[in-house]
Parts: structure tokens; C-alpha cells; sequence
């Protein structure tokens, strides 16, 4: 999955600088001069991490923050500005901005945070393609099979389940085995770790 | 003897009524060096804690307890009036028998003469100090509303011209740091290109700090024909507010007859202003006693008006001398007294937009110090005075 760092700035020299400096250091880079072009591209499936400005004629920087975090996106934000007021600061930083860079930016600095970004961003994906394939386990389990499952998870013994359930001991038992090989698992703690990532 | 006390023994009883509710002292006295009365109403103790028995007597003469830096004013507008026989109000200050100085406001006329022609005055004095109080607080906080309001206008100037300047500082630092590493990957084409754009920004740069100076010196150079006079004796006004609750005095030496100058007159004023509060400061630093004088001084020399103020302040210090025009340098470092710096930066470009020069030099004479600050500006071509 290629990271890419998406520029978000209304100045076409800033834009342009930064974008050869991280050019310059590898990174694949996109300029978007107003947050609405931006947001018309993102789709769950990018991944990098945002630089942007607050102050921009339209849609301002915590705006486009906003609005990010209404549709899920979950790229790290590096806020970079002109003249930041200390309550700007705080709500970028409140609603989960990475950083928040006064300009004239260090240019080692900037290279840290998108590195850093770039980790977390990292471990999101992993953690979302995680959470897809546990998804998709559990789907993968009859109905039968997701009630036993539940009952053992909520710590019942077999013979307890077989009774509640009304079917026999070894019925249990055998969705039981099925459960675990469709989780991947072997051991009731790992059933109960994996199951309780998804649910 | 008098009409006054006649009538008072005529109809005693009303008009002893009359006088004891009056909100004031009713007089008559002679217009000669500091007023010796020959009646004044039962007011007069509240007023000025002496008794009309001593007044009367003239064991104290009203004049001897006006206010020192007031008495040849009263004076002089008394006696202007007195010799037209026009009837006159002043406002001035006494000092009581206890307590601290009292703003009085007087009427009165010329009545009656004797022989040898000095004026028998009757009239009416009645306490404003609190009315003055409120008008001097009310002044207080307008200046006070005025200086933030010209803070704030600087502040949100300051934080503009720091966001129009960031930007190309942002790219120039970040292209140059990029074409270190283009330099040293050999990529020498994309290498020239950058450094066209770092020159491109420098200059964007430069053009806002142009367009910020042009913005400072252009500022709607009103250029009117004004009455030097006037507008000095307007600035003294405005400038005693401050000075009486200093406790100095403002020395105002203007010669008759001065022609007009052409300037914008409130900006000048600003000037003129700044000075005197300077001054002001820095004779408080210098603990120059209660009563001191700054002086405002106009002058005609070689076509030209020149305008000084002096103080008695602490002078200005040789490590000062080299940035006392520059923005931001300010010795006025602590408490209410902290300055912007920014007074002097503008006063002298004020000046030099008139076509003048603004100057000082320290006074060392005989022990006693302080600074003197001038400039000049052109009188009006069509002079018509």
C-alpha cells in the first residue's frame, strides 16, 4: 500500500516548497490548493498522512479537520500556520490533530512528524486489515455456531451450553472445534482475545 | 458704605436666608492685588475654612490662599474684563485652610468704581471640584479606551504582516534546504529552477515590507494652514490632564504674532503630545518635586517654526542616544510607565513626511538636567497673518 503525503495549502509557494523538500526525501506528495478539492479525493482506502494549513480562504483547516473526522478518514494530521492563536492550537490538537507547526516551519522537524505520521498511519492500516479478516471469520460462522461461541466466550462449560441450547454435549463440543479453527485459534483465551477485538 | 450691606441691614432676615443656603460664597470685593473683600456671605467657611470675620477683616486676603499657578490667571482675565466692564467667569483653584485644593468656579462684575477708578467687583464663588473629578475621570478613560484601541490596531497590523511574511519565509527556507540535497544528488537543472523561486519569494517578501512602510508614512497627509498659537495652546490643554495628576505644570512660551504653518495638524498634536508625556515620565523617574515645569516653547527662526519641549527629566542616556529613534526601544521598561517604543519611531516620521527634522540634546547646566526635544516646520506660503 503506497503512503502518500497530501498537501493541503491556499499559498502556491508553501505548497510547492514543502512539497519538494519531502519530494526530495522520497516521499510521494499530492498539492491540493483548498480543503474541497482535497475532501472530493479521500476515500477510505488512502493512506499517508495530511499537511495542512488552518487559515484558507473557504473551507479553513479546522473545518476540513471536522469534516474528516465526520467521514472516518483516520490520516494523521500535521496542521502548519501562519500566526496560530493558542485556542486554535487546542481545538486542532483536541480533535486529534498529530501537530500543530508554526511557519516558517523547521524543515527536520516537518520531516519527523510526517515520519512519524507515516508509522501511525502505518498501524492504523494494519489494525483496520486486522479487524477485516477477524470480520470476516466471524462471518464465516453459522448461526449455531456464533450462539455456542457466545455461550463459551460468556465462560459456560459444555454441558451447561448443550443444556441451554437444548442439543447434546457432543453437538457442543463439535461446533466448539469449529469455531475455533474457523478464529484460527486453540485455546479458549485466544478465542476470547480474538473475539472480543471485533465485537 | 456699600450697596450690598446696605440692602443687608435693610432686609436682613430674606437675604441672611438666602445667603446661608447658597451653595457657594457671595462677594464684594476690590479688583487690587489679591482681592481684599469688603463682604462676603456665610458660604465662605465651608468653602475655604476661613470666616468672613476674617475675611472681612482682610487678616487673609482671598488671593493669598488661590492656587499659586493660578492667581495670575484669574488676574488677568479679572482685569480684562473689569476694564471693559464686561462680566467675567473663571475657573481655578484655592487651597483651603485643611484639606487639599479646591476647583472653584467664580462670577462676577464690575458694580460700582471708586474714585480712583479701582473696580468694586460683586460676584459669586462656588465649589466644582467634584464636577472637575468626574470630568477629569471621564478624560482618564478616554485615553485610556484611545491607547488600547491603538494597541489593538497594532496588534492585528502585527499579526497580518507576520502572516503575509511567513509564508514566503516558509518557502524560502524550505527551498533552500531542498537544494542542498538537489546540489549534492547532482540534480543541477532542478537545482537552478529552486533558486529562481527562493529569489521569487525574497521578493514577495520585500514588497510586503514596502507596501507595510508605505501604509506607515502615507497616512492621509492632511496638509491644512494652521495658527502655531492655537494649536499649542490646544495641546496644553489636552496635555494638563495628565500633568495634574503627575502633579507638574505644563510652561507654555509662545511669541505674539506667529504666522500660520502648514501641517496636518493632528498628527502634529500627536507629536507634540508624546513629547510632553515623555518628558513627563521622565521627570517622575528624575522625582523632580510636585509643581515642576515642562516647558513648550515655539519660536520663529529663519522662516521656520520651531517647536521645543524640555524637560527636567533624567536626560537621555548615551546607550539610548544610538536607538532612541528606532522602533521597540523603549527605557521605559516597568509598571504603567512601560512602553511600546513606538512613539518616537513615529513622531520623527511624522516630522520628516512635514519636511522637518525632529532632534534633541541632553541639558547639563549647572547641576540641573534633563532633555530637550525640537523639530521645525515650514510656515504657509501664503502666510496671512
Amino acid at each position: 500500500m503506497n503512503q502518500s503525503v497530501f498537501i493541503v495549502d491556499d499559498d502556491p509557494a508553501v505548497r510547492d516548497a514543502v512539497g519538494l523538500w519531502l519530494d526530495c526525501h522520497g516521499y510521494h506528495t499530492l498539492c491540493f490548493e483548498d480543503a474541497m478539492q482535497f475532501i472530493q479525493q479521500v476515500t477510505p482506502t488512502l493512506s499517508g498522512c495530511i499537511i495542512a494549513d488552518i487559515r484558507m480562504p473557504g473551507m479553513d483547516g479546522l473545518e476540513l479537520q471536522a469534516k474528516l473526522n465526520q467521514m472516518g478518514c483516520q490520516l494523521p494530521l500535521i496542521f502548519i500556520t501562519g500566526h496560530g492563536t493558542v485556542p486554535m492550537a487546542v481545538e486542532a490538537m483536541r480533535n486529534g490533530a498529530l501537530d500543530y507547526l508554526r511557519k516558517p516551519v523547521k524543515e527536520q522537524q516537518l520531516l519527523l512528524k510526517v515520519k512519524d505520521a507515516f508509522a501511525i498511519d502505518q498501524a492504523h492500516s494494519q489494525r483496520r486489515l486486522l479487524a477485516l479478516t477477524h470480520q470476516t471469520q466471524l462471518n464465516s460462522l453459522t448461526n449455531r455456531e456464533r450462539q455456542v461461541a457466545n455461550l463459551v466466550v460468556d465462560g459456560l462449560a459444555n454441558k451447561v451450553i448443550a443444556f441451554e441450547l437444548g442439543i447434546s454435549q457432543r453437538t457442543v463440543e463439535v461446533h466448539r472445534a469449529s469455531v475455533m479453527s474457523k478464529l484460527r485459534v486453540r485455546t479458549l483465551p485466544q478465542l476470547v482475545k480474538s473475539y472480543l477485538k471485533v465485537t | 458704605m456699600t450697596q450690598l450691606t446696605d440692602t443687608h441691614n435693610n432686609e436682613s432676615d430674606g437675604l441672611q436666608t438666602l445667603f446661608k443656603n447658597l451653595p457657594g460664597m457671595a462677594y464684594r470685593c476690590l479688583n487690587l492685588p489679591h482681592w481684599p473683600m469688603s463682604f462676603v456671605s456665610e458660604g465662605c467657611e465651608a468653602l475655604c475654612g476661613y470666616s468672613s470675620q476674617e475675611l472681612e477683616g482682610q487678616s487673609i486676603l482671598w488671593g493669598d490662599f488661590t492656587h499659586r499657578h493660578d492667581v495670575a490667571e484669574v488676574d488677568r482675565q479679572v482685569s480684562e474684563a473689569a476694564s471693559f466692564d464686561q462680566p467675567f467667569e473663571v475657573e481655578y483653584r484655592i487651597v483651603p485652610r485643611t484639606g487639599p485644593h479646591k476647583w472653584v468656579w467664580e462670577r462676577g462684575r464690575v458694580v460700582d468704581r471708586l474714585k480712583d477708578g479701582t473696580a468694586i467687583i460683586e460676584g459669586f464663588i462656588t465649589d466644582i471640584t467634584s464636577l472637575r473629578h468626574a470630568e477629569r475621570m471621564v478624560n482618564e478613560q478616554r485615553e485610556q479606551l484611545a491607547h488600547v484601541e491603538r494597541l489593538n490596531t497594532l496588534g492585528e497590523m502585527t499579526a497580518a504582516i507576520a502572516h503575509e511574511l511567513n509564508q514566503p519565509l516558509t518557502a524560502i527556507s524550505m527551498y533552500s534546504k531542498s537544494a542542498r540535497l538537489l546540489a549534492q544528488q547532482g540534480q543541477y537543472e532542478k537545482l537552478l529552477e529552486v533558486m529562481d523561486k527562493v529569489a521569487q519569494q525574497s521578493h514577495r517578501a520585500g514588497a510586503v515590507i514596502e507596501r507595510m512602510q508605505a501604509m506607515s508614512y502615507q497616512t492621509s497627509h492632511q496638509q491644512d494652514q494652521v495658527n502655531p498659537t492655537q494649536l499649542l495652546r490646544d495641546i496644553k490643554v489636552l496635555a494638563e490632564i495628565e500633568a495634574q495628576v503627575r502633579h507638574f505644570t505644563i510652561d507654555l512660551k509662545v511669541p505674539q504674532h506667529l504666522p500660520l504653518i502648514s501641517c496636518d495638524p493632528i498628527q502634529i498634536q500627536q507629536v507634540i503630545l508624546n513629547l510632553l508625556r515623555n518628558g513627563m515620565q521622565a521627570m517622575q523617574t528624575n522625582q523632580c518635586a510636585s509643581g515642576s515645569a515642562i516647558e513648550l516653547r515655539a519660536t520663529l527662526k529663519q522662516q521656520q517654526i520651531w517647536i521645543t519641549v524640555t524637560d527636567q527629566g533624567t536626560g537621555i542616556k548615551e546607550d539610548m542616544a544610538d536607538t532612541l529613534f528606532l522602533a521597540f526601544a523603549s527605557n521605559k521598561h516597568t509598571g504603567k510607565a512601560a512602553g511600546m517604543g513606538l512613539g518616537l519611531t513615529i513622531g520623527k516620521a511624522i516630522i520628516e513626511a512635514h519636511g522637518g527634522r525632529l532632534n534633541y540634546r541632553n541639558l547639563a547646566h549647572d547641576g540641573g538636567d534633563g532633555a530637550e526635544f525640537f523639530f521645525n516646520l515650514a510656515i504657509a506660503s501664503k502666510a496671512h497673518t
